[in-house]
């Protein structure tokens, strides 16, 4: 189908915008990261059972003696009749919240059934919210396939939950986007080593302690697919740090610099601070930057965090980005990373997966970082893979994961060489 | 409503994408989101298979809804049977293009599609499961492709005592085993051997890596059902020579 050319930064040669099957996932799939991240919310897609086999499919063959998400899906009769899917909601949740009195959020999430039949669930959030009269917070927010891709239904979750953070001008820096706990608590540790003391974060690891926000809020993004939410608390008085983000060494101890400099601590004691885990960090990478020094590298439009990967692999691990693609492009959210791509990058927008493909066959790439639905055939093709869920996954941001984010896409390459050399 | 916090099966159109991509040349143009793309992974990661389900799916989005999501359709029918050249193509769609009521076998119907045969699928996703999906899908394509060959009222029955005049050992279809069917390959394979120590030969196995082109002429004889066959096989009863065999279980 069509593909057409826009304009790009100047280093860069033109964006490939396409439009065409797309082979992503839908938003609903980030309820498999946030669940983990606040284990006191639930989370309640309003949809089909096409949804329920989505979020399940994502999350691997886990089955949890108290799941914290769940379906409630829609039956014939829910679409006969709008206000018989209104009452049959309320009762749904009445019954989950009389059984999981330790539930203290309730995220009703919508999706493109519950979109199309036009069921309100913002007003459903409200009406359900009185009924249960603050013993449980019930907000909404959208993950429909025909609205959101796979990440950003993080970015629609944090939105949702805005408006419940209490106005302040205290001064503090709050990172947004999931982070590991233990991460978290890293880099809250170098922070208050650099002078920070005040270091919050969204989404907290309980629903119901959320940060506030205000003219003192500075806000260093963790992950690059919260366009939404950063825009949303810059209307509350917030102040965005523009950097990189914190993907491998340079990304990271940029990341931490400029939330840094933001607060006016004086460079030598950031220096201090970060240069001996720069050091470390390095010589954790050199051994996969043998691996992957030179190699070629394809990424398909998936999580949205292509582009700061292929900023890390190029500058930090050496390999030759053949094609960056991104579902979608947020130039104000990756200002700072496309000036840091090697000029000549390719960057493609959106998604047409047969003519990708065929681009992919044609370049021969050594790696190409892709979904679930397309490893295994292109492994097949003899091109090795690696899987783009497992860096929504895995620990991965800081100088100190550095080193285990190159291996994670070292490891596909030195596995091809044992089978070819065995 | 319901409450689901684990299901066993899929959607019904799961359970056509296990009859196509069982099939050799057989495509699936399926009207849906683009998130419905995880159903791949059920055949990339789960089977474990070396190419991707031969699925194409229309991918519209919000912004598409307000605008032509049948031109979408008929484009992706069009440009999906030029790139894969199949012999057989099933046009259908999810739970959320059902909603929308583009009716896309309707439009597969008006379209040039170079001759080759269009079975449309028409499978209620708010009231259907994957099981009955693969099983109406493989009846709907049984029916569609065979139906000129159906013999004429009237026609005597062959004899169910062919064999013997013929000379040789009695054969069967075995009808259902699909891709991601549990254990479906080990059954077939301990059916087949079960029958060939009692005397039966088994002729064509279905739906399950079988090539369109080669094999659906000989399905209407003798056929054990079981798996997802159950509607294809009452469609071939009337025209099979003998009774059905009792089930495998
Ligand atoms: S794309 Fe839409 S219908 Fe499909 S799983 Fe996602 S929300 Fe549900």
């Amino acid at each position: 189908m069509g593909v057409s050319v826009a304009d790009a930064a100047p280093a860069l040669p033109e964006l490939l915008k396409q439009s065409g099957q797309r082979e992503v996932f839908c938003g609903l799939t980030s309820i498999v990261w946030l669940h983990r991240r606040m284990p006191d919310a639930f989370f309640l897609v309003v949809g089909s059972r096409t949804c329920a086999h989505l979020v399940q499919s994502a999350a691997g063959v886990m089955i949890f003696a108290e799941p914290r998400f769940g379906t409630a899906i829609l039956g014939e009769r829910d679409l006969a009749g709008l206000a018989d899917a209104n009452d049959e909601l309320d009762r749904l949740v009445r019954d989950l919240l009389e059984r999981r009195p330790e539930i203290r959020t309730l995220f009703l999430v919508g999706s493109c059934p519950s979109e199309v039949i036009k069921l309100d669930l913002s007003r459903a959030a409200e009406r359900l919210t009185s009924q249960f009269n603050g013993r449980v917070r019930v907000l909404n927010y959208s993950g429909s396939g025909i609205e959101t891709t796979f990440t950003q239904g993080e970015d629609n979750a944090l939105q949702a939950l805005l408006p419940l953070m209490p106005s302040s001008d205290e001064s503090q820096l709050l990172i947004v986007g999931t982070l590991a706990d233990a991460v978290e608590d890293r880099f809250v540790a170098l922070f208050a080593r650099m002078g920070l003391d005040v270091v919050r974060s969204l989404p907290p690891r309980r629903s119901s302690e959320l940060p506030p926000v205000g003219k003192g809020t500075k806000v260093l993004l963790a992950q690059p697919f919260l366009s939404g939410t950063v825009r949303a608390l810059v209307s509350r008085g917030a102040q965005h740090i523009q950097a990189p983000y914190p993907f491998g060494v340079e990304g990271s101890r940029a990341w931490m610099a400029a939330a840094a400099a933001a607060f006016g601590v004086d460079p030598a004691l950031v220096a201090q601070v970060l240069d001996p885990l720069v050091e470390r960090g390095r010589r954790a990478l050199a051994p996969h930057r043998q691996v992957l020094e030179g190699k070629r590298l394809f990424l398909m439009p998936d999580s949205q965090m292509e582009i700061p990967l292929a900023r890390f692999l190029s500058r930090e691990c050496g390999m030759e980005l053949v094609e960056v693609g991104t579902p979608y492009l947020d130039r104000m959210l990756m200002a700072e990373e496309m000036g840091m791509l090697p000029a000549g990058t390719q960057l493609s927008e959106g998604q047409d997966v047969e003519r990708q493909l065929e681009r992919v066959r044609a370049a021969r790439p050594d790696l190409v970082v892709c979904g679930l639905g397309l490893a295994n055939p292109l492994e097949a093709e003899g091109i090795a893979t690696k899987w783009s869920i497992e860096l929504v996954f895995s620990p991965i941001h800081g100088c100190d994961q550095a080193g285990d984010l190159a291996e994670l896409f070292a490891r596909p390459l030195r596995r091809r060489q044992l089978l070819t050399f065995s | 409503m319901e409450l689901t916090l684990w299901t066993y099966e899929g959607p019904p159109h799961v359970g056509a994408m296990r009859i196509a991509a069982s099939m050799e040349g057989v495509h699936y143009v399926l009207h849906a989101p683009q998130g419905d793309t995880y159903a791949d992974l059920l055949f990339t990661m789960i089977e474990r298979r070396d190419r991707r389900p031969p699925v194409t799916y229309t991918t519209f989005q919000a912004r598409d809804l307000g605008g032509d999501t049948a031109e979408l359709v008929k484009r992706t029918i069009a440009d999906a049977v030029q790139r894969f050249q199949p012999e057989a193509l099933l046009v259908g769609e999810s739970c959320t293009a059902e909603l929308i009521q583009d009716q896309p076998g309707a439009l597969a119907a008006g379209m040039d599609l170079g001759g080759i045969p269009m079975v449309s699928l028409d499978l209620p996703a708010y009231s259907k499961k994957e099981n009955w999906g693969a099983a109406e899908t493989f009846y709907q394509l049984v029916r569609g492709l065979l139906k000129s060959q159906v013999p004429p009222p009237g026609t005597p029955k062959p004899s169910p005592q062919r064999w013997l005049q013929e000379g040789r050992r009695p054969r069967v279809n075995l009808l259902g085993p699909t891709l991601l069917g549990f254990r479906c390959r080990e059954d077939v394979r301990e059916i087949t051997t079960l029958l060939q120590e009692h005397g039966t030969d088994v002729s064509v196995v279905a739906p399950r890596l079988m090539s369109m082109s080669a094999s659906t002429r000989r399905w209407p004889i003798r056929s054990a059902p079981g798996w997802s066959a159950a509607s294809a096989c009452r469609w071939c009863a009337p025209y099979r020579s003998a009774s059905t065999p009792p089930k495998p279980f």
